[in-house]
């Protein structure tokens, strides 16, 4: 009882902490949108303000014009008018053109067709005549300096009134950038007090020993045991992985690969055994204390075997669902769609958007994900991973499916996402080019033990692997 | 051209705003409710529209709420419930009783009644936390048929087997004294707010989760949904939709009798949402037109159908049968095909005559 | 206050209530599916012959549950949908029985035979026009619904508004005594719970040892692989749909003549109880759903012997801790989702 209420506890300061530190990830975000918010805001107000100038200056513009070009001018208006009004008729007759020539024959067709365009130049010629003699004016005489001048000033004017617009707008962004932004940091002064308060008791509350625990390691397995109703999955395996390097994890169908990735991510209990985790703040846990949902919280995010994605939303949605872990709008502000709530989705929008422009499928993103391609639906899934900001990404047979190409292109992102985004990947995959290419240390096991740990070398040469998968002889 | 020549501009600055209106999420349902106020006032002031047919529309937007609130359960988080027409049944009691004893406000006996669902909600789910599936159905259906019997025995707040009858209409703001005519509109405005709560719902992280959990429990845990959480809201919100729905139904009914609220009533709501296909408002409203509205407002004008009253019942499954089976996604289906249908008629008859689009 | 002080006005306001009810215009589209509180059950005091003779009382209730929900289970198992038409379409079975009985000039034993054909006919084409052109899921079940308001509506279109009544095969009791207890049970009920109790054993046996019920069992298990091996699943839902509509047209016929009652909702506390049974024994197994039909009349016998009135209501609350507390059921088996 005593070790559930601490475990409670634990949970409970935890979700603190990783609340105050997701408002806080989303604070210093926010300002971007906010930023590009005000630009959209600041571009239709000036373009709305450029018409009224231009409606204001035409008539001048007009007036300091001499007689004749101003008729032109005119004529030439009222004609691009009248095209555009006569666009379709002229497209009609085309393709009537086009359907009928197959039933009256060639000669006929275009008979018909040169008679309706005929016509259609003669209704544009009457045309040019109303105009013609609506404005006639022929004088070439330039107009009084006087007008052009009044052009001039006007112009001028409005050109000054735009720009003295374009800067009180910007200075307007800029204030209240820089008063958002000095609200945000308030806020995350405070937050970050709260922080710290719930760091400081987890580091203390922590009970996971510091030695055996490698100052590079971020995943320290110890002697983990999963047993299903006698059969051993996993018997006695201790695994450290260390920051920033690609750890794979292979063995032979049923060796127990997939129920040390559950073990880690709490789907399943283990029966025995420590899964020891520095998590994103530097503090030591221990998973299994952990809720299966608290999981990605902590920095751990995985993808399933079989492709696992939700079906009645697009893609962009999927990588939004991907990042449930870091909405912290409460459940009212949801409900009525409060600005905060806007904001917290524009920026996650901001970032998925960003994600699949980097793995080369931003095309789909508003498509559904039913019917596209398996090595689209892998990457999906990939970038769905990395929208929670993880510390670690685990991967479950990622190349499963694919074929060479595909791997190879996945490998190459594999080892990109390592090294831009922070984070260490853990990986079981049955595809050993890729294995041996990608990882820095491979890990077999076999029936829930293990057989081998090191280099990919270290591996491929080792005897015991080799009876393993090749069998004895 | 001239420097200054503002055609182009101006098509720029105001582009195709008739458009843009209509793009709008709430366009459609602003549509419907003119369209149904308009119907009300023509009950009203002329003799074109029968008191039947009025009565059968606030009912079927009183049942639409409810309606709304299984709608996401259901298709939302997968969740099958056959206790709505109970909780109904537990709004209207509550709300009812209240009305006899106080004369406040009405947005007060909503409240009152949204709290009490929340709590109902969350024992519910709280209850039914390990069923799923049909298991959930049949819980669903013995909390159902409890509630039913408490509310059939005699008792003084059900009033037992006679119901509640003679429940005073609401004041609206401590002003208006409405009637059965007037509360017409209160339905229509509270129904409105509601499918505007619901698309926030749909379109926000709470949504995605409960889609999330519906398609696969382990990923949703490994996204970070908490299950717990998200079931017992999905239950919180159809039970509050379900009892504000009973609290529209005594104030605009004023009676309430126990043999309503039967599993009947749930499973028609069911088939209401089952037939929209959606959780949006959309499908839920056109499901229940469909089930509650057509025979009344409809086809009893019909004078084959007036003469045969089981005639209509049976062209009413034969169109359930019918619907399902051409469109296995409901209403919502439908309508979007039909939608892209006479787009596509529209687009190819352009094609026709005017040939591919210059660019 | 005693509690049998209290009942008698309680059971005539029951009665009231009852007849209200049927005096009540039936617009309900579901009316069928409504529950109606047992009016039957009468209070008596707990001692071991009352028991055993409430039990006996009961058990043609035994084998019209049991046959009912092993036509369901078999439908269930082959199209993976909960069949809510199965009390409507054995409906039609009784209603045909006692039109052939009463306009066609039948005997009251060829009259079951021709009801049971037709409805073996009935569920046969309803898989092969409808159930199997929907994808599945909800579209399934929503069809059984809407296959009861077109039902509901139909049976007074097709067989008229004049009321049917139904014999009984065998008339009066058979008394005997056990342990020294003077006991009683109708002829007629006993000959329904042994011809449910035959009809069940030969579909077991048939599930077991014929070549039909391999195909059954297979199709049951995994469809796509049972068609690859050369089963005709196809043909094989549809008999399961025809037999299990058989069964229900039987369960209807035998019921009808212990009752001597035909109307449209006279299998609607049926239905409910049946998904119960169907629950309780298990829905994954073939021979549970039989087993829970044979114990929810004997609970609820010995539940109306605590209080009549909410017999029912506890009955449900029961069932609903034992399903919270095993979701599998009596006899079902649990499956485990690989992540």
């Amino acid at each position: 009882m005593a070790l559930m209420n601490r475990n409670g506890a634990f949970k409970r300061i935890v979700g603190k902490r990783d609340k105050a530190y997701v408002q806080m990830e989303f604070n210093r975000n926010r300002v971007i949108v906010a930023d590009a918010k005000l630009d959209k805001k600041h571009e239709k107000i000036l373009r709305k303000q450029t018409l009224v100038a231009r409606k204001r200056l035409y008539p001048l513009e007009l007036a300091a014009l001499s007689e004749a070009e101003r008729s032109a001018a005119l004529i030439e208006r009222g004609m691009r008018a009248f095209d555009f009004k006569h666009s379709l008729r002229r497209r009609a007759v085309k393709q009537t053109y086009l359907n009928t020539v197959g039933k009256l024959g060639e000669a006929k067709a275009a008979e018909n067709r040169d008679a309706a365009n005929a016509l259609l130049e003669t209704r544009r010629a009457e045309y040019e005549n109303t105009l013609k003699t609506r404005f006639k004016g022929a004088d070439k005489t330039p107009a009084p300096k006087e007008s052009a001048a009044l052009y001039e000033q006007a112009s001028k004017q409005e050109e000054a009134r735009l720009s003295e617009l374009t800067e009180t707008l910007s200075r307007g962004k800029q204030s209240a950038l820089n008063s958002l932004k000095a609200k945000l940091d308030a806020k995350n002064e405070k937050l970050r007090v709260r922080f710290d308060s719930a760091d400081k008791q987890i580091n203390a509350m922590s009970k996971v020993d510091k030695a055996s625990f490698g100052d590079e390691s971020v995943l320290n397995i110890q002697n983990l045991k999963m047993y299903f109703s006698g059969i051993k999955a996993v018997d006695d395996l201790s695994i450290d992985v260390r920051k920033g390097e690609i750890f794979g994890l292979i063995g032979p169908n049923g060796a127990g690969k997939t129920t040390v990735f559950n073990c880690i991510t709490q789907f399943y209990k283990p029966n025995d055994g420590k899964i020891y985790y520095r998590d994103r703040f530097g503090s030591l846990v221990n998973l299994v204390d952990y809720n299966t949902h608290d999981i990605i919280k902590a920095g751990i995010s995985r993808t399933f075997q079989n492709v696992e994605l939700v079906y009645f939303l697009s893609v962009i949605e999927n990588l939004l669902l991907g990042a449930h872990s870091i909405f912290s709008t409460g459940l009212a502000g949801q409900l009525l769609h409060s600005k905060t709530y806007k904001d917290e989705e524009a920026v996650c929008r901001v970032r998925a958007m960003e994600l699949l422009d980097r793995l080369g499928i931003a095309a789909y993103a508003q498509s559904y994900p039913l019917g596209l391609p398996y090595g689209v639906l892998k990457k999906i899934e990939l970038a769905r991973t990395l929208m929670s900001n993880p510390k670690v990404i685990i991967l479950d047979e990622p190349a499963a499916g694919l074929n060479e190409a595909e791997t190879q292109e996945l490998g190459e992102i594999i080892l990109s996402i390592r090294d831009d985004f922070d984070c260490t990947v853990f990986l079981v995959e049955h595809d050993m080019n890729l294995v041996m290419g990608i990882c820095d240390r491979v890990c077999a096991i076999s029936f829930g033990k293990m057989l081998a740990i090191g280099t990919p070398v270290e591996i491929q040469n080792n005897p015991k692997v080799q009876e393993a998968y090749l069998g004895v002889g | 051209m001239l420097k200054n020549d503002y055609e182009a501009l101006a098509k720029e600055c105001r582009p195709h705003y008739l458009k843009r209106i209509a793009r709008h999420p709430f366009f459609g349902y602003i549509v419907l409710m003119i369209l149904l106020i308009i119907v009300q006032l023509l009950h009203m002031f002329t003799d074109l529209i029968s008191m039947t047919v009025s009565q059968a529309i606030n009912t079927t937007m009183i049942l639409a709420v409810a309606a709304l609130g299984l709608g996401i359960l259901l298709m939302m988080s997968g969740l099958l419930s056959l206790g709505t027409g109970s909780f109904i049944g537990l709004g209207t009691y509550i709300a009812g009783n209240l009305l006899k004893l106080l004369d406040l406000p009405f947005v007060f006996y909503l409240a009152v009644v949204a709290v009490a669902g929340v709590i109902i909600g969350v024992v519910v789910g709280v209850i039914s936390l390990r069923a799923k599936g049909i298991h959930l159905m049949i819980v669903t259906m013995a909390l159902s048929y409890i509630m039913y019997t408490m509310f059939v025995l005699p008792n003084p707040f059900t009033g037992g087997p006679s119901g509640l009858t003679q429940v005073p209409f609401p004041t609206l703001l401590f002003l208006f004294k409405t009637n059965r005519e007037t509360m017409y509109f209160v339905v229509l405005a509270v129904t409105f707010l509601l499918i505007i709560l619901t698309l926030n719902v749909i379109n926000s992280t709470i949504g995605r989760a409960m889609l999330g959990m519906s398609q696969s429990e382990s990923l949703a845990q490994a996204m970070g949904i908490h299950l717990l959480k998200y079931r017992v809201l999905a239950f919180v919100i159809a039970t509050v939709y379900a009892m504000v729905s009973g609290a529209l139904y005594i104030a605009s009914i004023a009676s309430s009798s126990p043999y309503t609220w039967t599993t009947t009533l749930a499973m028609n709501i069911l088939v209401a949402v089952i037939i929209g296909g959606t959780a949006k408002p959309v499908g839920v409203i056109a499901g229940s037109f469909l089930m509650f509205c057509l025979d009344l407002a409809i086809l009893d004008n019909i004078p084959f159908f007036a003469n045969n009253p089981t005639a209509a019942v049976f062209f009413m499954g034969f169109l359930i049968i019918l619907i399902v089976m051409k469109y296995p996604g409901g209403l919502m289906w439908m309508l979007t095909s039909l939608k892209q249908k006479t787009q596509t008629f529209f687009y190819m008859r352009r094609l026709k005559k005017y040939g591919p689009d210059e660019s | 206050m005693p509690r049998h002080c209290k009942a008698p006005a309680a059971k005539s306001e029951l009665a009231r209530l009852t007849a209200a009810k049927r005096l009540k215009p039936e617009r309900g589209l579901l009316e069928v599916l409504d529950f109606r509180l047992e009016k039957s059950i009468t209070k008596g005091e707990i001692d071991l012959q009352n028991a055993i003779q409430l039990i006996l009382n009961s058990i043609f209730q035994i084998g019209v549950l049991a046959l009912t929900t092993v036509g369901m289970s078999l439908t269930f198992k082959t199209v993976y949908v909960v069949n809510f038409a199965q009390a409507i379409t054995s409906t039609v079975g009784a209603f045909m029985a006692a039109f052939l009985l009463r306009d066609a000039g039948f005997n009251a034993w060829t009259s079951m035979l021709g009801g049971v054909a037709i409805c073996f006919f009935l569920g046969y084409i309803m898989d092969n026009v409808i159930i199997r052109n929907i994808a599945g899921g909800s579209g399934r079940i929503m069809i059984t619904i809407g296959l009861i308001v077109l039902i509901t509506a139909a049976i007074p279109l097709v067989f008229g508004l004049n009321p049917f009544t139904f014999p009984r095969y065998f008339m009066g009791n058979l008394n005997f005594s056990f342990l020294g207890m003077d006991l009683y049970v109708s002829a007629n009920a006993l000959f329904v719970f042994l011809l449910s109790a035959v009809v069940i054993g030969i579909i077991f046996l048939a599930l077991r040892f014929t070549k039909w019920g391999l195909g059954v069992r297979g199709t049951a298990s995994n469809k796509v692989v049972a068609s690859m091996m050369g089963v005709n699943t196809d043909l094989m839902t549809a008999l399961s749909w025809g037999i299990s509509s058989a069964c229900g047209a039987l369960a209807a016929v035998l019921y009808a003549s212990q009752t001597s009652l035909v109307s449209v909702t006279m299998l609607a506390t049926v239905l409910a109880n049946s998904l119960l049974a169907f629950i309780v024994g298990g829905y994954n197994s073939f021979y549970g759903p039989a087993i829970g039909a044979a114990l929810i009349p004997v609970l609820l016998v010995f539940l109306a012997m605590i209080d009549g009135l909410w017999a029912n209501g506890m009955m449900y609350i029961l069932v609903m801790l034992f399903i919270l507390v095993r979701p599998t059921g009596l006899f079902g088996t649990k499956t485990r989702k690989k992540v």
